[in-house]
């Protein structure tokens, strides 16, 4: 049989949360419910009779093919993506930012100009071809510190939508901090989407995000999210923080809900810093976290469907096509940020990296070499890791921002970042198969 | 199938119409903004009407 050239985990991943036994078809995104002996048997990653039996059936139903290389494929990505760093100055000194722990140095331009978020924009359509649909976030820094700038940019972008053709996706990430109620209608009247930064309760919280002074920043910023949301809709997101000291994310995000937030992603830190960066011997908590939260989710969202979890939101009946999946990363091919001095980076982690700056907006051709390794690099298959990893579908290959804090190189994956990646991805696989047993 | 139950059935194929359209919002300019996931994201060719936030 010419399986048996290959291992059980090229066409399928089996595994058990909660005392329940899935199986996740690679090939076609379907999820079984399964037996503790056929989880066993796979553990051993060799084949057994129940496990021939198992893809003989199911080949002849069209499920367990095995993936081909995504290479050769028809690689016309291009530029449609744009962070706007509004400004490298924030209000907050967050003890993980990444924007703070690069040596950026006191000559730097920190704040963009109007003209030269237009210049963007118009640049954008230019580099978008013919994509329809464009995106823009603007970021920081703080980007409400730089309000009427943010204000114009939206407009701008919007005014130039009927004679290009093209259509602009907005989002802002923000800490609330200087949010108001007008700040507020006018992104929910032009349709662009707010990214809240909280870490959850006001312990966790001030902890961790604290303004110039030291101080916490949780009342401030949670008061102006709750009188926000009204008026946003289902148009934000709350989205945490957590880290080898606040591992205990379920009950922040409890936390968020109890105070009315319903839209919530919490991301673990990727940083270097000892006291802060996620350790191997975290995970076993993590786990046992994301089955906290994964349970309660099931309860809490069958009286509340408004409830969302943005990691465990897996479409598998609607996934989308086989080369994105394999290609997720937009980092330097679709996705580049421009900093406030003009400089294009591949994406916002990579601000003021020198050595990843690709040029300007002036530049008739963007660095060829570094453009050419984002591409190659943003293949889920460029990497050994990921080439028989069953969550690469999922994943899309995950971070090459998040690759070179943690390993200094953008070639080789985070693993401890990847180990959390596969947790989160069967817990989202859990959440979705419960919901389907009711 | 013996031994296995069916939950979900997934639409992935290798061989899918207006693959590779390129249209999909850009991962990390998600709620997440820090780690790429590529599952969450929707197909633009199947959306109902055109995506109006960007998540």
């Amino acid at each position: 049989m010419d399986v048996l050239k290959q291992k059980p985990i090229d066409y399928f991943h089996v595994f058990k949360w909660k005392n329940k036994y899935f199986l996740f078809d690679r090939s076609t995104h379907s999820l079984f419910q399964t037996q503790e002996e056929i989880f066993l048997d796979y553990t051993s990653n060799e084949w057994t009779p129940n496990l021939l039996d198992l893809i003989e059936e199911g080949q002849k139903q069209g499920y367990f093919k095995l993936q081909n290389s995504l290479l050769p494929f028809d690689d016309h990505r291009c530029i449609k993506s744009l962070c706007l760093m509004v400004t490298r100055n924030c209000n907050f000194r967050c003890r993980y930012c990444f924007e703070t722990s690069q040596p950026l140095g006191d000559n730097i331009t920190k704040n963009m100009t109007v003209e030269t978020a237009k210049q963007a924009i118009d640049w954008l359509i230019q580099q978008g071809k013919d994509r329809k649909q464009l995106e823009i976030d603007f970021f920081g820094g703080e980007p409400l510190l730089f309000f009427p700038l943010v204000k114009e940019a939206v407009l701008y972008a919007r005014a130039q939508e009927k004679d290009s053709g093209k259509h602009f996706l907005m989002s802002i990430t923000s800490n609330a901090y200087l949010l108001s109620p007008e700040m507020a209608d006018f992104f929910q009247e032009h349709h662009v989407s707010v990214i809240f930064s909280l870490d959850g309760s006001q312990k966790i919280n001030d902890q961790f995000r604290v303004d110039a002074q030291g101080h916490g920043t949780y009342d401030q910023s949670i008061k102006h999210i709750l009188s926000s949301i009204p008026k946003l809709s289902t148009g934000y997101y709350v989205r945490g923080t957590y880290t080898h000291q606040s591992l205990h994310f379920c009950q922040e995000i409890q936390h968020l809900y109890s105070r009315g937030i319903k839209q919530i992603s919490f991301e673990p830190v990727a940083t270097l810093m000892s006291e802060l960066a996620i350790q191997e011997s975290d995970l076993p908590i993590i786990r046992q976290e994301y089955e906290k939260l994964a349970d309660w989710l099931l309860f809490q969202t069958k009286k509340d469907p408004d409830l969302h979890f943005y990691h465990f939101e897996l479409d598998l009946e609607k996934t989308i096509c086989y080369e994105k999946l394999n290609t997720g990363c937009g980092a330097g091919v679709e996705y580049l940020s421009l900093s406030p001095d003009e400089k294009l980076y591949p994406c916002h982690q990579f601000d003021g990296r020198k050595e990843f700056c690709l040029g300007d907006l002036e530049s008739k051709e963007l660095d060829s070499e570094l453009k050419e390794l984002f591409k190659q690099k943003t293949l889920a298959s460029s990497r050994e890791e990921c080439r028989n990893c069953w969550a690469k579908t999922l994943c899309g290959g995950g971070c090459l921002a998040n690759n070179f804090v943690m390993n200094n190189s953008i070639n080789s994956s985070y693993k401890t970042g990847c180990q959390i990646q596969q947790l989160r991805l069967e817990a989202a696989l859990y959440f979705q198969g419960m919901k389907k047993l009711g | 199938m013996k031994k296995i139950t069916i939950l979900i059935k997934g639409s992935l194929s290798q061989e899918k119409k207006h693959s590779n359209c390129r249209e999909c919002q850009t991962p990390c300019k998600s709620a997440c903004k820090t780690s790429c996931t590529v599952g969450n994201q929707h197909c633009e060719q199947q959306q109902e009407k055109p995506n109006e936030w960007m998540f």
